[in-house]
């Protein structure tokens, strides 16, 4: 595996979103794999935004922390950065700019300085350093110019002069010819997406049949949110914009009772708001699909940056016991499936189905295969209903039949304990009854479940993960032979059947939180010893984050 | 069709709930709804148990909750007759900021409150309603907060549809909820009810001498005129206005709605869904 690690650094509001997103789809285009990461303040204007793309020849799911090559626009960006720097890493600059010397880092630079903002004003458009740049980066890469000068006539639609003036700073910019080594990296032909985690979701949730999503505004979700808003007309799909998490979490629970497919998203915050209604999903049996795509906390804690800090949190919501099903996905591929499989999990048990992305993931494009649409995941398990129909009617499985108002039954349906009927009820039978129903669907739970991903389990250190940090733990354990993986995206309820694989061997679980949550859960769930490495300051993990960590714990 | 269900409703003897459970029936029936087509909606609190003394489709959730949960169901499948119906501390306390927000959203729902300025369900405390100076179980040296006007908040947002009646008043109940029901869009009918535990304030004595039909005292009344609507909204404590007391023809959300608008519903099943083209353009 070769790789080449590209970050394009500035303030927000220099373009360096639209830029970094065609030099990524460029190079994809181009045939390389592409993995991106975005790092920014929770400011719309100024602060710092460092846009990262991985180039590669085989699919890779996670960031590199060293750059090898860092395209500035802004000098303090520069110095924040400078902990990312190698003897490897060169610098180009915009020599219109304030410099970051070798004075200022304090070690030796390769630095390469370009006039962009003198060349952009010449091609016509002095916005357009960062198209210089991006043809710069993109010759080096033997890009064909066909593609960012289409991505451009796109980008700017039914502007010709500016199209005419970016073309020509983009040519300018190929022209530049940067002296600078760089490892021969396949690309070829392919058939992958480039994908982020927000899209894979989005995708999955059309792919699903949802119809209806009610959320309040909240990143990292939110994208999840103006994703299917994009779509909304296209699919018709009923967006609304809830006046608070509360209500968001209320219209969803109405939507599904009613028939449609519903999704609630949000992120941590937003996510404690809701906990009465996902209780309230619960006894009332509503299906409830649920995104929360985590960030820093407690409370408003780090509002674009990246943590796995919300697992027990979202395992034990709401109050009062009940099933309930946690996927945590890997990848964009992943989440468009595991998108797919909670809206079918939600409405076979008629339970809530919650889906844990992280601002890494949602905000990170990857170069996956195509997702797998399947088709039995629709299935809605709905009932016409009769005479004789009870909403909540004990069976074996503890599934009722779900039927819809509108149809042939009254369909009846209380928050508070309740008979087979629907009608309110203090009778302690009844009541022990419905908590033995609604507590059954869990043996069912249980077979729906898929194994974890499992690496080299004869190695003496199996390492433990979850959700989006499994691109960086595969990358670290992939050619050792001391070290194995067991990693999970459907993280509750758990299989317990990897308890015998385990025995006898040191787990050591990487997470993106201090305490080591999953460690916790399958500690409790299947009495194994779980130690765990944790990383807290805001960032995912990486591959060379965990050799570091582990070496530093004494761990390998 | 019978709306009544069979069943020894849990409220106190003498509770305002009991006419209004026969006043709504009887409108439901007379009304001729489709039964198979009515979903109620309802908060938590004692007006909210309604629902279990009826015979229809229900969805009774949290307290305070009813109108994000029926708008949906409305949005889902714009076929149903949706109605919400609840308290006075399920609807302008816990439930406010919906309240507020379901006016701004004019979706068709039919909010039927039972408002009898105090809280029921948890022994007595005030409600939102409950006038400055009563003194309760809560508030034993007397409520120091202004109380809610609900019918000129309603008027002061543009609210498609606001009125008031009486349970005491079966022949004005029929009229103002089977108005409120056909009328298209958001429409809010405060009902004034004893509660003959809680309240020894604001009894059927009590309202019996105050309500007034706005329409009855004068004929020429205009619910258009929202001026006049608002003043008429004001008036509490010699006289109490009922009736149409303000009318504002706009569209609903689903006429607005870029996606509604064209008659879909989304709770309709689909079995096959092709997603491949979508997938492309992330190629």
């Amino acid at each position: 595996m070769r790789d080449y690690v590209i970050a394009l650094s500035g303030e927000a509001g220099q373009g360096l979103n639209t830029i970094g997103d065609m030099l990524a789809l460029s190079l994809f285009r181009n045939g390389y794999c592409i993995f991106t990461d975005k790092s920014y303040h929770s400011r719309i204007r100024g602060g710092e935004y460092i846009y990262r793309i991985r180039v590669s020849d085989t699919p890779l799911f996670s960031m590199r922390q060293e750059f090898d090559l860092i395209v500035s626009l802004s000098k303090s960006t520069t110095l924040s950065q400078l902990k990312y720097f190698d003897h490897k890493t060169t610098l180009i600059f915009d020599s219109d700019s304030e410099h970051v010397t070798t004075e200022d880092a304090g070690f030796e630079m390769n630095v390469m300085n370009f006039p962009f903002k003198t060349i952009a004003k010449e091609a016509g458009e002095p916005r357009a350093q960062n198209v210089v740049a991006l043809g710069a980066i993109l010759a080096l890469f033997k890009v064909k110019m066909e593609i960012p000068s289409q991505l451009i006539k796109e980008v700017f639609s039914g502007k010709d002069e500016v199209i005419k003036s970016n073309l020509e700073a983009l040519e300018r910019g190929y022209n530049l010819e940067l002296s600078l080594e760089i490892p021969e990296i396949d690309a070829n032909e392919h058939n992958y997406y480039l994908v982020n985690g927000t899209e894979g979701t989005g995708l999955g949730a059309i792919a699903a049949g949802c119809r209806f999503l009610a959320a309040y505004p909240m990143t990292p979700g939110t994208g999840v949110m103006n994703f299917l808003a994009s779509r909304a007309e296209k699919y018709g799909i009923v967006v609304e914009q809830a006046e608070d998490e509360i209500a968001a979490v209320n219209m969803v629970i109405g939507g599904s009772f009613a028939g449609a497919r519903s999704l609630v998203t949000t992120s941590g915050g937003g996510f404690a708001l809701m906990q009465e209604g996902i209780s309230l999903a619960a006894m009332t049996e509503t299906p409830l699909v649920m995104v929360d795509a985590q960030r820093p906390a407690p409370a408003t804690g780090l509002p674009t940056r990246t943590a796995q800090e919300d697992l027990l949190f979202v395992v034990h919501a709401g109050h009062g016991e009940f099933p309930k099903y946690v996927v945590a996905p890997r990848t964009p591929k992943d989440a468009f499936e595991l998108t797919e499989k909670a809206f079918y999990i939600a409405d076979k048990y008629q339970i809530p189905a919650i889906i844990l992305l992280t601002e890494s993931l949602v905000d990170s494009s990857a170069t996956v295969e195509p997702p797998i649409h399947k088709e039995e995941f629709l299935q809605r398990f709905v009932v016409e209903g009769g005479d004789q129909y009870r909403r909540f009617e004990i069976t074996e499985n503890g599934v009722s039949p779900r039927a819809i108002p509108g149809g042939k039954a009254p369909v009846r349906v209380d928050s508070d304990e309740h008979d087979e009927e629907g009608y309110i009820t203090e009778n302690l039978e009844i009541r022990k009854m419905m908590v033995q129903k609604r507590m059954k669907k869990m043996e069912g739970l249980l077979g729906e479940l898929t194994a974890p991903a499992k690496f080299n389990l004869d190695a003496p250190l199996i390492l433990i993960g979850w959700g989006d940090s499994w691109g960086a733990i595969d990358e670290f354990a992939t050619g050792r032979n001391d070290v194995g993986y067991v990693h999970y995206t459907e993280v509750f309820p758990i299989d317990h059947s990897i308890k015998e694989e385990l025995e006898g061997k040191r787990l050591v679980s990487v997470e993106g939180n201090f305490t080591g949550q999953f460690a916790s859960l399958l500690r409790s769930e299947t009495g194994l010893t779980v130690e765990h490495i944790g990383r807290y300051d805001g960032r995912p993990v990486s591959a060379n984050w965990i050799e570091k960590t582990l070496q530093e714990e004494g761990i390998i | 069709m019978s709306f009544l269900r069979e069943v020894d409703p849990a409220w106190c003897p003498g509770c305002g709930n009991f006419p209004l459970r026969m006043n709504l029936a009887s409108t439901l029936e007379e009304m001729g709804v489709d039964k198979s087509r009515l979903v109620m909606v309802t908060g938590i609190g004692q007006a909210a148990k309604m629902p279990h003394y009826l015979d229809l489709s229900f969805f009774n959730g949290l307290h305070g909750r009813s109108l994000p949960v029926a708008f949906a169901i409305k949005a889902v499948n714009p076929e149903l007759t949706v109605i919400a119906e609840s308290g006075d501390g399920d609807m302008y306390g816990e439930g406010g900021n919906h309240f507020i927000h379901g006016i701004r959203r004019n979706f068709d729902v039919t909010v039927l409150i039972h408002d009898n300025q105090i809280y029921g369900l948890t022994k007595g405390q005030g409600s939102p309603t409950t006038r400055k100076g009563q003194k309760t179980s809560a508030q034993l040296q007397g409520v120091i907060n202004e109380p809610l006007n609900p019918l000129s908040l309603a008027i002061a947002m543009d609210a498609s549809f606001v009125g008031r009646t009486f349970i005491g008043d079966k022949e004005h109940f029929n009229k103002v909820v089977s108005a409120a029901i056909n009328h298209k869009g958001f429409s809010v009918v405060d009902i004034m009810q004893p509660c003959v535990t809680f309240n020894k304030v604001n009894t059927f004595k009590y309202y019996k001498e105050k309500l007034y039909d706005v329409s009855e005292a004068d004929s020429s009344y205009d619910p258009t005129d929202k001026a006049n609507a608002f003043k008429r909204a004001l008036e509490w404590d010699d006289k109490i206005p009922m009736g149409i007391l303000f009318l504002n023809d706009k569209p609903t959300y689903h006429e607005l709605h870029p996606v509604l608008k064209n008659g879909v519903v989304l709770a309709k099943e689909e079995t096959e869904i092709d997603i491949s083209a979508e997938l492309k353009t992330f190629r």
